[in-house]
Order: C-alpha cells, then structure tokens, then sequence
C-alpha cells in the first residue's frame, strides 16, 4: 500500500494543531491513524478537519448526562432571567435577552465536557463555572459590538440587574460540574489494601465538595443578603426564609458534612462496611441537596411562569410553566438515579473484595 | 434479538469489520474494511470513531490502546474486538440479512445477483 509515500511525515505544526482540536480520550490512536493515512499536508489537514466533528460529537455523548446538562440549563434561565415576564415597552423579550449568554454558556459547558482531561472534583467545578463565566461575557461582548455597529437595538443586551443575577449561576454551576456527571465504570475489584487507600481518597473528595458547597452557599446567602437589604424587592417575604433554610444547611454541612475517618485498627470488614455506610450517607445527603439547591428555581417558575400566566390570563405560559416544572424535578430525579446506581456498583465492588489470605 | 434489534445497516459493517479484521482491527485497518463492504458508499473516518464509541458503549466491542509504533510517529493504535454480546448482536443481524437474502431470491431468482 504505497510504502514511499506512508514514510511522509505530516508538518509538526499542523499535526500539533489538530492534536489540540482532538478530544483528548481519543487523541494518540487518532492522530495515529492520520498519520497513518498520511499523503499531503491539504489531504491531512482536511481529513482531520473533516473527522473533527465526529470526534466532538461522540465524546459531548459520552461525557454530558442529560440530567447534568438539563440541570446546568435551569440553573443559567432562571438566573439570566429567561423566564421573567416582559415589561411594558421592552423591545426584545426576556427570553431573548437572557437566552443569548444561557446559550453560550450551555456550548462552553459541554465544550469543557469534551477537552476535560483529568481533574479533581473542585478544579472541575471551578473550571466550569470559569468557562460559563467567560462565555456569557463573550457573549455579550459579541452583542456590544453589534449594537455598537448598528446591527441591532441595545435592549438586546442583558440589563445590568440580570447580568449581575447571572452571577449567581456560577457557584451552582461550580457545584454542579464538581459534584455530578462522571461517575464512570465500576472500580476494577481492587485487593484488600487497596480500600484504605480508596476510602482515603474518597474522603479527601468529600472534604473538597463539602468545603466547595459551604463556601458556594456562602456566596449565595451574602449576595442575596446584600440585594435584599439594598433594594428590598418584592420577592423578599419568599426569599428570607430561604436565606434562613440556606444557612441552615451550611450549618449542618459543616458539622455533618464531611466523610467520618476510618475506626482506629480496623479490619478489612468493619472498614468494608464503614465505607459502604459513608457512601449510602453522601448519597443520601447529595439527593438532598440537589432538591435543596435547585428549590428556588422551582419558586422562580411557579411565580414567573404560571402565576403571573394565571394573572395575565396566558395559558400558554402557564403549560411552559408546568412543563418547565416536570423537566426539573425529572432532570433532579435522573441525576439522584444515576448516582445512586454509581454508588450501588462500587458497594457491590467493595463487597468482591477479598480478605487478605492467611 | 434485543441487541441486533437496535444496530444499525453502518454499526453491521463497522461489527463485520472488525470479525474479518481479527487481530489487526483498529481505526485505519477498520475504515479500509467497511469501505470495501460497503461500496459503493464511501464511509467517513469520523463516522467510522464515532460508531466504534457507540458499540463499546454498548458493551459490543471491547478497545485497547497497543504500544507506540514507529510507522506512526510513535503512536499507539486502538484495537478493537467483539465482545461476546458483540458476536451475538452480528450473528442475529446476519441471519436476519440472510432471511432477507433467500425471500428476495424466492421471488426474483437467480437474478437479483446480475449487477444492477
């Protein structure tokens, strides 16, 4: 098959560049191949260019939960303000103005789902809340420009009080991609020693998370403190008591979040054992909290969508409103599933584990 | 029937692929077969990495990465094999194929073989 020809190396440049472009799972055999395949720089560039998409799109399958993706989704509409009712005048809907930057931040968080290489828990969140950032930024700076070129009206823009709410988005954001999503195969049946060194690492992820969501919630309740005492809105009666229920749980985070060390001279069983009982208990905690986190949303859909279509007497508002509600329980329901099942696997792959012979 | 039942005409090719290909499958060797099976369509390289996903996925086929060969500037080729659930879905799809094969012969003869 053309041995000459096949000892041609593609330009270092070029094969660096696609080597960027690839998903990194599958950048080595891929690359490879090309290679392989290899007889012009134009027929390398444009059969990797050509195999890109395909690539992309079967890594954003593998990696993006449609339960994480669909929660990141409320998560940004309901802070970007997507569902609020127009006011008088306002030239561009709400849904528009807000579903811009919602919708470069979706593309940037299952972009990040693609090209994530290995990372800790917290880097992972941390990461996800940067790239939403920047995307709903970039997004607004690419509307900036427009309306400063005359293409489009300024009510386009994202009004600064939303664009600061958008904010909100980001500790969730963070919490979300650092908590959820990639839970991945079963652990291999690992030897007895193995499970020190697991539990070790599996509490030291725990201690990050707890740590991260305690901090996350700090933000949230000093931020929706400052606004409510600052502009007392009319939402206040509701969100006061959610302030309360939110330091509550930082409360109990704090003294109960953490993953317990391991009983002193423990053996292998009372060690098997305290593990799967942390693990059914951060599981337990970790449903909770996604009803707990995502709470609000629910409030913002009932007050946005079907009362004010109540009010306004719109019954297509009120159905989105209904419809928007099942999605987000559904979307909770599928993540808490998809856990747990994650966590039934590495029980039953604790459970294989064999005592040390002798 | 519940695993075949769900593959598709290109995830056939990509399967019979790497069956004929034996321990030679990976994405260069893979590409090259489905072509020659499936002609005269030609198939996407990206479809072909796309399809592979899927059947692992699936628990189908089963990859591993080799050691880095020279002819690749010192890359690693992904094997592929079939995995049991892999050789039944391809031996249900290839019944099925010949069920069709031997119905259409029925009524059209020995002349559904001349080239179109």
């Amino acid at each position: 098959m053309e041995p000459d020809l096949r000892k041609r190396r593609p330009p270092a440049p070029l094969a660096r560049l696609l080597g960027l472009l690839i998903p990194p799972p599958a950048r080595e055999a891929v690359l490879g191949d090309l290679e392989e395949r290899y007889r012009s720089p134009i027929q390398y560039a444009s059969e990797g260019i050509q195999t890109m998409p395909y690539l992309i799109a079967s890594r954003a399958r593998r990696t993006s939960s449609i339960a994480i993706v669909g929660l990141q989704t409320f998560v940004l509409v309901a802070c970007l303000g997507v569902t609020l009712p127009d006011l008088p005048g306002q030239s561009v809907p709400s849904w528009a103005q807000g579903g811009v930057p919602a919708a470069a931040a979706m593309f940037a968080l299952v972009l990040r789902a693609v090209y994530r290489g290995e990372e800790t828990p917290v880097q992972s969140g941390l990461l996800d809340a940067l790239a939403a950032a920047l995307a709903m930024l970039l997004s607004q700076g690419v509307l900036a420009a427009l309306v400063s070129a005359g293409q489009i009206g300024p009510d386009w823009m994202l009004p600064r009080g939303l664009a600061m709410l958008g904010f909100f988005a980001l500790p969730a954001l963070a919490i979300i991609g650092g908590a959820e999503g990639r839970h991945g195969a079963p652990p291999a049946r690992a030897p007895a020693e193995a499970v020190v060194q697991d539990y070790q690492r599996f509490e030291r992820g725990v201690r990050a998370r707890n740590r991260a969501e305690i901090i996350a919630l700090g933000l949230i309740v000093a931020g929706s403190v400052a606004i409510l005492l600052r502009f007392n809105p009319p939402m206040a009666p509701i969100a006061w008591p959610f302030q309360a229920l939110f330091m509550a749980i930082i409360f109990y985070l704090a003294l109960r979040g953490k993953a317990a060390p391991i009983p002193a001279g423990s053996g292998l069983e009372p060690l098997r054992s305290h593990f799967a009982q942390e693990l059914a208990r951060q599981n337990g905690l970790r449903g909770f909290m996604w009803w707990f986190w995502l709470g609000p949303l629910f409030v913002g859909l009932v007050a946005n969508l079907i009362l004010f279509g109540l009010r306004m007497d719109q019954p297509l508002r009120i159905a989105i409103g209904a419809v928007a509600l099942l999605l987000l329980a559904g979307f909770i329901v599928k993540a808490n599933a998809d856990r747990s099942r994650a966590v039934r696997d590495r029980i039953a792959a604790l459970s294989a584990v064999a005592e040390p012979a002798g | 029937m519940a695993a075949s039942s769900s593959l598709g005409q290109f995830e056939q090719l990509v399967l019979t692929a790497i069956l004929t290909l034996g321990g030679n499958a990976y994405g260069v060797t893979i590409h090259a077969r489905v072509e020659e099976l499936g002609r005269p369509r030609a198939a996407a390289l990206g479809a072909v990495y796309a399809t592979l996903d899927r059947l692992e996925d699936k628990g189908l086929v089963a990859s591993w990465l080799s050691d880095p060969t020279p002819e690749r500037g010192g890359r690693s080729k992904r094997h592929y094999r079939l995995e049991e659930a892999g050789v039944r879905a391809l031996r249900e799809s290839a019944l099925t194929a010949k069920r069709i094969c031997d119905a259409v012969e029925q009524s059209w003869g020995e002349q559904m073989w001349n080239p179109i």
